[in-house]
């Protein structure tokens, strides 16, 4: 199985996990919130192209993900009419829809064989 | 002739099992490194800061790292990991020791930034008119994320990660340097001797838990995205290639779409961080365009429009008081770079040398740059080729800065910064070039040697000023039981702004500084403590009222000329005394007092 079809798989792990330590796994929490806040937007929005080396996925992929946080957060803090956590939940369900039509789509094109 | 073959077969394998030397001596590195950190104890650090405190199996363990480095890269074929491996190991050196051996957050502006990102946890919004700090306000993206970022892992305060920031931060440079080099030269050698040079000659300190340091890693991925999806093919590359390299020739319209869309958001993210960021990526995205290795003219301009809307719109009230100073400043060069340069007769001897190791640092790589573009217009004049100027430019458009403003009197540091990876590039470029050709062993040396006088500037320069960074458990104590004592609405004065101040609650008080004062208040104040600061503390349009003396004050001020040598003891011991004085924290490191009896009022 290919890094490709891995992918998109990590990042829906990483964010149900992340989902999850918002209610329980204090432990895992700050592992899993920064692993989330900082790979996962940027890897799922980059998860439409195929740009290249891993190196150059996953710089470009941190990149748009902090970019991603700054942006949300900045608005939210701006606006002040949701809490600072509406944030996370509102990155997390880009992440997860970007991610799930990737996934739909590739299993449309692959006729569910993986 | 067969002879002639056999020999350099043999040579051919000495050199292979050398470079495989570097396998071994990093673990050995990493052991040194480790072994040293115990012997670190902080608080016998003296005027040179941790350059005279460092153990010796911590040099030890550098000059291995640079002579395992200088053979991993001179070696025939550079493993990739391995060079790696030395980056991400002195990255460690540097950037993790003082996290791991201080054991609270090191620079008194990080705790200012905790302190906004404290605000922000507590209030859910940004205040643009506030009166103290109102610059992080307008400039909200780097603590909004702290905040979201400290709020969904579940801590309570910024200062839980915040020391870390250095280690983050040049991670991420490191890849997104990575990822720029490659898509600029085709050298895989070049690339890898370009990052060495960067972090080892990267002395300012813009690491550390702060907007600078995000919007740094932003523009270094901007330029990268660019390089990447943007170069014109026309454009020549550092290596002869005539095309940037590690591109697909064409990128499909979803690559350029997705590009485009990761560049806006990266400098969205800029603008709403940091002031000077974004003037640079405009001024180094024009380089590009003006000599043909960016074909996004448009998108410049996009940004361009960008910076100044959030400058005008997103930063209004900002934007209203300085607009003023702004304008003065504009074109007033000289005053710019005078601003930056500290009088070193007024420093303490140690002081002085670590001024003049940094200066002589940053000299020391503009010179080796220069010397490497002298090099490549040379070689390409002479074989009528068209030199890269993209690549110059890039190096040089930082320095437009000099005619916009002092930047409170860091501009210097910010252009060194901003144009240290291209520096760091042409100056690899001239080493390479000089080398190209000689036998492994002088690679080897001329690398090595290189290394070491960068090194020894570089730890100067940035451990040098340690004793000032770096606070005492006590000190953080102190400042904990003075917030915690201190009512809403209280007046705080400080000997210097040195120490780990602001970062709770900071937009209840009011915080005087006496190192800041002007020198005919300053004067009284040291000639007469006890009765100045009666007056001060007295004043009874603050709820209350604290003076804080700290060690970290004083290696701010004293040995910098901002208080003479000797004054804040001489304060510290006649308050004790006095009567109408209370201390309520006291130890060898820091006190807070209060007054007795606030009832006798002053006048402020």
């Amino acid at each position: 199985m290919t890094w490709a079809l891995w992918r998109p798989r990590v990042i829906v792990l990483v964010s149900v996990l992340a989902a999850a330590t918002q209610f329980g796994l204090p432990l895992l929490r700050p592992a899993a919130a920064f692993t989330f806040l900082l790979v996962c937007p940027g890897a799922a929005l980059l998860g439409f192209v195929r740009l290249g080396s891993a190196v150059t996925d996953l710089v470009v992929s941190v990149a748009l993900s902090v970019a991603l946080t700054v942006l949300v957060a900045g608005v939210t803090v701006l606006l002040g009419s949701w809490p600072l956590e509406a944030g996370f939940w509102f990155l997390l369900v880009i992440t997860l829809l970007c991610t799930a039509v990737q996934m739909v789509g590739r299993n449309y094109k692959t006729g569910g064989a993986s | 002739m067969i002879g002639r073959t056999h020999a350099a077969t043999r040579t051919s394998r000495r050199h292979a099992r050398l470079g495989a030397l570097p396998w071994v001596v990093l673990p050995l590195v990493a052991v040194l490194w480790g072994v040293s950190l115990p012997g670190i104890d902080p608080e016998r650090l003296g005027e040179l800061g941790l350059v005279t405190l460092l153990p010796i199996t911590f040099y030890a363990a550098l000059a291995l790292l640079a002579a395992s480095f200088s053979v991993a890269i001179c070696s025939p074929r550079p493993h990739t990991w391995l060079l790696l491996g030395h980056l991400v190991l002195f990255i460690a050196l540097f950037h993790a020791t003082p996290a791991l051996s201080y054991g609270a957050l090191r620079y008194s502006w990080a705790w200012k930034h905790v302190g906004i990102v404290d605000y922000i946890l507590r209030h859910g919004v940004v205040d643009r008119t506030i009166a103290n700090l109102n610059v992080y306000h307008n400039w909200p993206g780097f603590f909004a994320a702290s905040a979201l970022l400290s709020r969904t892992a579940g801590f309570e305060s910024a200062l839980d990660f915040a020391s870390w920031g250095p280690v983050f931060f040049n991670l991420l440079n490191l890849g997104a340097l990575l990822v720029l080099f490659r898509a600029l030269v085709k050298d895989e050698g070049l690339v890898w001797l370009a990052l060495w040079l960067v972090f080892i000659t990267s002395w300012v300190g813009q690491d550390y838990f702060s907007p600078q340091a995000l919007a740094y890693f932003l523009y270094l991925s901007v330029l990268a995205v660019v390089a990447l999806w943007f170069a014109d093919r026309r454009g020549v590359a550092l290596t002869q290639s005539t095309a940037v390299p590690r591109r697909p020739e064409r990128p499909t319209r979803g690559v350029v779409m997705t590009a485009l869309f990761t560049l806006l958001a990266l400098f969205a993210a800029i603008s709403s961080s940091h002031q000077l960021t974004p003037v640079v990526t405009v001024l180094s995205l024009g380089a590009l365009t003006l000599f043909s290795r960016n074909r996004a003219l448009g998108l410049c301009v996009l940004m361009a429009v960008l910076a100044v809307s959030w400058l005008v719109y997103g930063a209004t009230p900002f934007f209203r008081v300085e607009v003023g100073d702004l304008v003065k400043s504009f074109g007033n060069v000289a005053n710019n770079v005078d601003g930056t340069l500290i009088d070193v007769s007024n420093l303490s001897r140690e002081q002085r040398g670590v001024a003049v190791a940094a200066r002589a640092l940053t000299l020391g790589v503009w010179a080796l740059a220069f010397l490497g573009v002298l090099k490549h217009l040379h070689k390409r004049l002479t074989v009528a080729k068209r030199p890269d100027w993209g690549l110059i430019c890039l190096a040089g458009a930082p320095f437009l800065l000099l005619a916009g403003n002092a930047y409170g009197g860091e501009v210097l540091f910010r252009i060194y910064l901003f144009t240290l990876p291209f520096m760091a590039l042409w100056a690899a470029y001239l080493l390479r070039a000089l080398t190209r050709g000689r036998r492994f062993w002088l690679r080897v040396t001329a690398t090595f040697t290189l290394s070491t006088v960068l090194l020894a500037g570089f730890t100067v320069a940035y451990f040098g000023k340690e004793q000032q960074f770096y606070f005492s458990p006590s000190e953080v104590e102190a400042a904990q039981v003075m917030y915690s004592a201190a009512p809403q609405g209280s007046l705080i004065v400080e000997g210097a702004p040195n120490y780990p101040s602001r970062y709770r609650n900071y937009e209840f008080y009011t915080h005087v500084a006496i190192s800041r004062e002007p020198l005919a208040s300053r004067q009284r104040v040291l000639n007469n403590p006890v009765e100045n600061m009666k007056r001060w503390m007295s004043n009874d349009a603050y709820a209350d009222a604290y003076l804080i003396l700290t060690r970290s004050q004083e290696a701010a001020s004293e040995p910098l000329g901002a208080l003479p040598p000797g004054s804040m003891d001489a304060m510290r011991r006649a308050l004790l005394k006095a009567p109408e004085f209370r201390a309520i924290y006291e130890s060898d490191a820091a006190v807070v007092f209060t007054l007795r009896d606030r009832s006798r009022r002053g006048t402020p």
